[in-house]
């Protein structure tokens, strides 16, 4: 045969030895880094419920993952996530839209206020914005506003801090306020709220609205951090929808989001320099997994998948080694102010 | 004469100060009870073990000191680890500032503040002790930090102290239902306005975080006269 475009090509460019023949544990070149992630890099992220996933396994590995908002120590482990503690960087739940997440970075900017954001149940107040992170509701509409304005406090301090973004994108449809544009997590009724046609409208997300609000975020966090650069690292969740709006089958409306994310996500790595997609859906949705990827739903990604995708994602960004020898100087050596003091105490009282 | 056993570490400094300043006075509390104190230099505890046959030793001294059979104690007071008021397990890290969070929030810290949740924090000595006399252990901890020495990320004049009053609302609440383990909250007389914080003049001036004599002379006389009904 003669010399062609894809004779000198690698295996992974060709469907049969790049999917059909290939482990689909250990896809070779499916992921090359874009940039390096460095030790101490200051990393926030956010997201649709994969996300957490990833943040996990960021902490885990040693990467420094910014938590502005970390769980009050005294709270037992199995109540951090009942209170949207250690999910994200911020008690922000899922940021399943990109406007959700644009909508954030103006309010932390103070470009824009989120309106009818209060919605209440059975006489408790809850932020409708966040509606999973105080699961009992708050007591009244002003601890709500005191709670949000608190939260958007800390969220300034992480958009400032941040060096690497990272955010996966979850989903095209949202549920909006008619009036202000305010857009919601969930749909008014389903977890908390009222649902009411003539206040709240269903929205389906196209690629030029996504690809805009994704740059306007870019702007605002950029104004936020007075024109400090900032990296971005982009994925979408393989998570298929849990019910559409749109009048068409799920599977379809599935289809249709995905595939507009992952192209928003294509075209903004592809354009810009400072943003990398990693293809965690593409890994889960692999048809060489053939659905077993899933959990029996066929919407939950397995955890073991979850490991695979993120070995993928430590190939090129490998763990950070933590010098152990120096940590456990560091440890012995340290005394808090406490230990400092103590001696002098019992010798003040046991010494006579 | 009820046998008491109280085991600490730097903490137990006050309340050795405050025994002795009740002798001096011959304060009747210290005819009925007799106190034994066992104090780790350590707030780990480390190299003291309980061994199989009930006693208490420190393994890292040449002259080991011990107790013998501290199962015969009335009661066994524990005075290290942070008390059931403590800012410290609200705080975003151990010792910054108290950030705003929601009733329902600090409901579940403070009925948590069981045995259960506080098995990987606490010295290992103390949770062999708990576990084999759940009824006899009274969990006192450390003094409440005071208020000069606390930070707080909501307002003080109306966040801190609505805050500081649910925590202390639901800590006398949940005293009531105690989980094995019997928490004391100070008295009111040692902690200051906010219900949360030791008052300035318990504490010891040099360096804010242990009590002084004053203190220990009070909790005690309190613990053992009024919340143990040792006065007979």
């Amino acid at each position: 045969m003669g010399k062609n475009p894809y004779s000198d090509l690698p295996k992974s460019a060709f469907w049969k030895t790049g999917v059909a023949q290939e482990n689909p544990y250990a896809i070779e070149g499916i992921y090359k880094k874009k940039f390096d992630i460095p030790a101490n890099a200051k990393i926030a992220t956010a997201g649709s419920c994969f996300a957490q996933h990833i943040s996990r396994h960021l902490k885990k590995n040693g990467y420094n993952v910014l938590d502005v908002e970390p769980p009050p120590p005294g709270l037992p482990e199995n109540l951090h996530q009942k209170f949207g503690f250690s999910m994200y960087s911020a008690r922000y739940g899922n940021i399943y839209t990109v406007r959700q997440l644009l909508q954030l970075a103006q309010e932390v900017a103070g470009e824009w206020t989120p309106q009818n954001y209060i919605w209440e149940r059975n006489g408790k107040f809850y932020d409708a914005l966040r509606p999973a992170v105080e699961p009992e509701g708050l007591d009244s509409p002003e601890e709500v506003i005191e709670h949000r304005q608190f939260h958007i406090s800390l969220v300034k301090e992480l958009f400032e801090t941040l060096d690497l973004f990272i955010f996966t994108l979850g989903l095209t449809e949202m549920w909006v306020h008619k009036e202000s544009g305010t857009v919601y997590p969930t749909a008014p009724g389903t977890l908390i709220g009222e649902f009411n046609e003539d206040l709240y409208e269903f929205n389906n997300a196209q690629f030029n609205q996504i690809i805009g609000d994704f740059n306007l975020f870019q702007g605002v966090l950029k104004k936020i951090r007075c024109g400090k650069k900032f990296k971005c690292l982009l994925t979408v969740s393989p998570v298929p929808l849990t019910a559409t709006a749109s009048g068409r089958h799920v599977l379809t409306s599935t289809m249709y989001s995905k595939s507009t994310l992952r192209s928003v996500a294509g075209q903004l790595s592809t354009n810009q320099a400072h943003i990398d997609y990693f293809p965690s859906y593409e890994i889960v949705t692999n048809p060489r997994m053939h659905s077993i990827a899933f959990a029996d739903n066929l919407r939950s990604v397995r955890d073991e998948i979850v490991e695979t995708v993120m070995r993928h994602f430590f190939r090129e960004h490998p763990a950070i080694q933590k010098e152990n020898k120096n940590t456990i100087l560091h440890q012995s050596t340290m005394k808090t102010e406490e230990d400092i003091q103590c001696e002098e105490a019992m010798i003040e009282a046991f010494g006579k | 004469m009820k046998k008491i056993l109280l085991l600490g570490n730097s903490h137990l400094g006050a309340l050795k100060l405050g025994w002795d300043k009740l002798n001096l006075d011959d304060k009747k509390v210290t005819r009925d009870c007799e106190l034994e104190f066992l104090g780790a230099g350590n707030p780990k505890f480390v190299h003291w073990r309980l061994d199989a046959n009930g006693d208490i030793i420190d393994h890292n001294k040449k002259k080991q000191s011990s107790v013998s059979k501290f199962c015969e104690y009335d009661s066994i007071l524990l005075a290290s680890m942070p008390c059931k008021l403590d800012l410290g397990q609200f705080c975003r890290t151990k010792s910054d500032a108290l950030p705003l969070l929601s009733e329902s929030c600090i409901k579940s810290i403070v009925f948590n503040y069981s045995f259960s949740y506080m098995k990987n924090l606490v010295p290992s000595l103390l949770v062999d002790i708990i576990r084999t006399l759940p009824n006899k252990v009274v969990f006192l901890g450390a003094p409440c930090r005071p208020f000069s020495k606390l930070r707080c990320d909501v307002s003080r004049s109306t966040g801190f102290d609505r805050i500081a009053s649910i925590i202390r609302d639901l800590s006398v609440k949940s005293i009531s239902n105690p989980d094995q383990i019997s928490f004391v909250l100070p008295p009111v007389i040692l902690l200051d306005e906010h219900g949360v914080s030791t008052r300035p003049e318990f504490m010891r001036s040099v360096d804010d975080i242990h009590a002084n004599a004053d203190y220990g002379y009070l909790l005690l006389e309190n613990l053992l006269v009024d919340q143990l009904g040792y006065n007979s």
